[in-house]
């Protein structure tokens, strides 16, 4: 699967904030565990220390039933599991069990003792009921003499029933917290990618052939409106060497033909003639020969500035060829397109003195005109081009400097 | 005339606002009057003798109206200041020092507190581990015993009676001996084998199969009784000559009624007795016989 910049940067930040959540989690757990555990341990030796206080007094004055008092109350913290008090051979003296007196500790039960430093320092076991045991000794000592010890089992279940809470407390703060984060992500993502996939967007139309492209906000100069900016100025270039003629500047033929398909579209939709007139220069080879290629461009763009004068601003002159040019003009009859757009432009041509530098002297030309009329005269693109075409070359044939139609072509040839 | 019309007036107002008045001070004086006092001796520890008294105080204080305080004096010192100085109005003793200290009390108000089985007499028991060697009285020689509280009258006055109808003498033929607390006490330091035997009283199972009460922990059957001591009477409950004379009746009155509810038989219990009857006329010769 191919995963784009937007998604790349959502999982990668994801990730990022889910490891660092779920470190913090762990630490934090952890830590909680370790104190927990100590808070455990400092009140089970505590409550040893007490009770073994009590009992070297209890021991040399031989009242081992206030021992017994004294395990009762202790017993009351419901993480003691047992109490015991051995002598130095370890034989229990008094227990909370007082089944256990006389017996030696520890009992059969308890199998194996394990350590986890990393807790804490006292051994542990796992009693009959599953639990994990915490056996915190304490010395019963007077005068420097060990009279006997306190042996208390402090159990973990509370430690591991907070832990599990906790857990679970933890885990879901870490997923809603996740959640938010993933959605601030997102948020902040798409905002910065945003103009990223605008710009896929438009280099795509770009490639496409679309050069219809919105002018970015010039108020911002961020790296991606600056980037926006560029990319608005090559399709703009890029659409002038596409679609322009680059020594006329009028539209190409590749231009001219997509023109061409709307406007016959439209002039279909709303059922308008179209009007194509297909202008050559007369004899221009002579000038270039005569003059040089430099006075023919510029005699091009001089007449095409003067015809580009004469059309309205809803017809298209583009340059179809050579010294050939053709103009659309929608909307518009024969005779209309005859009197008011082919003769006029063929009148002003040849009205008009051409002052070319190099040329040293003014010059004089004229044009012909070929006009073929949709959808009198064609039903398509290809037809129409075809029909102003035969139109000119009558208009050449006719001696040049005039202004045929395909219509009276048509009559002539009896063409049906 | 209206002057002396609105005079009277005011002086009679006068007069039953200090009626009034005086007779609420009168009233208030005897409220704020001494407390009963009752001595207990104690047959545990003072902390536990307390506790376990405190019910039928606050039971008496109900009963009677006035405020009922309970004192339980260390030794025998203390127990004669108490009496010396006035400071009491009841005592409640063991039957030996009723005896000795008779000539305090009003002989007219003395009532006797039942065993837990009704009667007006009780003995001890001399008690040993199942697994012990000492089958007799005899044995205890070299051993250690334990007897009750030193005012105790069956744990101790007739503990020692009894090793000395043994011919023991408790001083010399004992490994040691020493005075023990409440008979759950006596009995779990001779199971746990702080000392070889000890004083116990009978309101103890016999054969202890089964626990005596819920604070009872020794297992079934680990205990074993060689011997009993002689009958004495229970308990006494006696009023001080100085008390005053109501107060003593409704004390009295008050003590005599109980075991009537289920609320008096669980005050009874934690006072190991059944009830409290007045002491019989043929009772005390006896008792001075036994004692003095």
């Amino acid at each position: 699967m191919k995963l784009n910049c937007r998604l790349k940067l959502i999982i990668a930040i994801s990730l990022l904030v889910f490891a660092s959540q779920l470190t913090t989690a762990y630490i934090i757990i952890h830590q909680s565990e370790v104190s927990l555990h100590e808070k455990a341990h400092i009140r089970g030796e505590e409550l040893g220390r007490n009770l073994a206080e009590f009992s070297s007094l209890a021991i040399v004055s031989r009242n081992l039933a206030s021992i017994y008092e004294q395990i009762q109350t202790v017993m009351k913290d419901s993480n003691v599991r047992h109490v015991v008090v051995v002598d130095p051979g370890h034989k229990v003296l008094v227990s909370h069990d007082l089944s256990e007196v006389d017996s030696t500790y520890p009992p059969e039960y308890i199998k194996k003792f394990y350590f986890n430093e990393k807790l804490d320092r006292n051994p542990h076991y796992i009693d009959k009921h599953g639990e994990t045991i915490a056996e915190i000794t304490v010395p019963i000592t007077l005068a420097d003499n060990v009279l006997g010890h306190v042996v208390l089992g402090y159990s973990h279940t509370e430690i591991a029933q907070k832990i599990s809470s906790l857990n679970k407390k933890t885990m879901i703060t870490l997923l809603v917290g996740f959640a938010g984060a993933l959605l601030l992500t997102i948020l902040l993502t798409s905002m910065i990618t945003r103009p990223l996939m605008q710009l896929e967007k438009t280099a795509l139309k770009i490639s496409m052939g679309n050069f219809e492209i919105d002018k970015p906000d010039s108020n911002s100069n961020d790296e991606f409106n600056l980037l926006s900016q560029t990319m608005y100025s090559m399709a703009r270039r890029l659409e002038e060497l596409v679609y322009n003629d680059p020594l006329t500047g009028l539209y190409n033929r590749q231009l001219l033909n997509i023109r061409l398909s709307e406007e016959l579209a439209r002039s279909r939709r709303h059922v308008r003639p179209l009007a194509l007139l297909l202008v050559d220069i007369d004899h221009f080879k002579r000038i270039n020969d005569t003059y040089g290629h430099l006075v023919g461009d510029e005699m091009l763009v001089a007449i095409t500035s003067l015809i580009a004068k004469q059309i309205r601003e809803e017809d298209c002159l583009a340059r179809f060829g050579g010294e050939e040019f053709i103009i659309l003009a929608p909307d518009m009859a024969e005779t209309n397109a005859r009197q008011q757009l082919a003769e006029r432009i063929r009148s002003a041509v040849a009205n008009e003195q051409f002052n070319i530098a190099p040329a040293k002297q003014s010059l004089h030309v004229t044009i012909s005109v070929g006009l073929a009329l949709y959808p009198t005269d064609a039903k398509n693109e290809r037809e129409l081009i075809a029909a102003a075409d035969q139109a000119l070359y009558a208009a050449k044939y006719s001696g040049r400097n005039q202004v045929r139609t395909y219509s009276e072509l048509k009559d002539y040839l009896s063409v049906p | 005339m209206k002057i002396s019309k609105s005079l009277t007036v005011f002086l009679l107002i006068g007069l039953s606002y200090w009626v009034i008045y005086a007779g609420q001070s009168i009233a208030g004086s005897r409220g704020q009057s001494r407390p009963v006092m009752i001595t207990i001796l104690p047959c545990a520890d003072i902390s536990s003798t307390y506790k376990k008294f405190y019910p039928l105080a606050v039971f008496l204080q109900n009963e009677i109206g006035s405020k009922v305080m309970l004192q339980v004096p260390r030794d025998w010192d203390e127990l004669s200041q108490l009496i010396s100085s006035g400071e009491t109005d009841f005592v409640y003793q063991p039957p030996h020092v009723y005896v000795q200290l008779e000539e305090h009390y009003n002989k007219s108000e003395i009532l006797t507190a039942l065993s837990q089985r009704g009667e007006r007499k009780n003995h001890g028991l001399l008690i040993v581990r199942r697994d012990s060697n000492i089958n007799k009285v005899g044995d205890l020689r070299g051993k250690s015993l334990l007897f009750g509280q030193e005012f105790s009258t069956i744990k101790t006055v007739a503990g020692k009676a009894l090793l000395q109808k043994h011919g023991i003498n408790y001083e010399k033929d004992l490994l040691e001996y020493r005075y023990g607390g409440s008979c759950e006490e006596i009995a779990l330091n001779v199971y746990l084998k702080a000392s070889d035997a000890g004083f116990v009283c009978d309101h103890l199972p016999l054969n202890l199969t089964s626990p005596p009460n819920k604070t009872w922990s020794i297992p079934p059957n680990s205990l074993r009784v060689i011997a009993e001591t002689e009958e004495y009477h229970t308990w006494i409950f006696s009023a001080m000559k100085s008390a005053d004379a109501p107060t003593v009746s409704a004390v009295i009155r008050a003590l005599l009624s109980l075991h009537e509810t289920q609320n008096h038989k669980d005050l009874l219990k934690d006072i190991e007795s059944w009830g409290f009857a007045p002491i019989l006329e043929s009772d005390l010769p006896k008792l001075r016989k036994n004692f003095l």
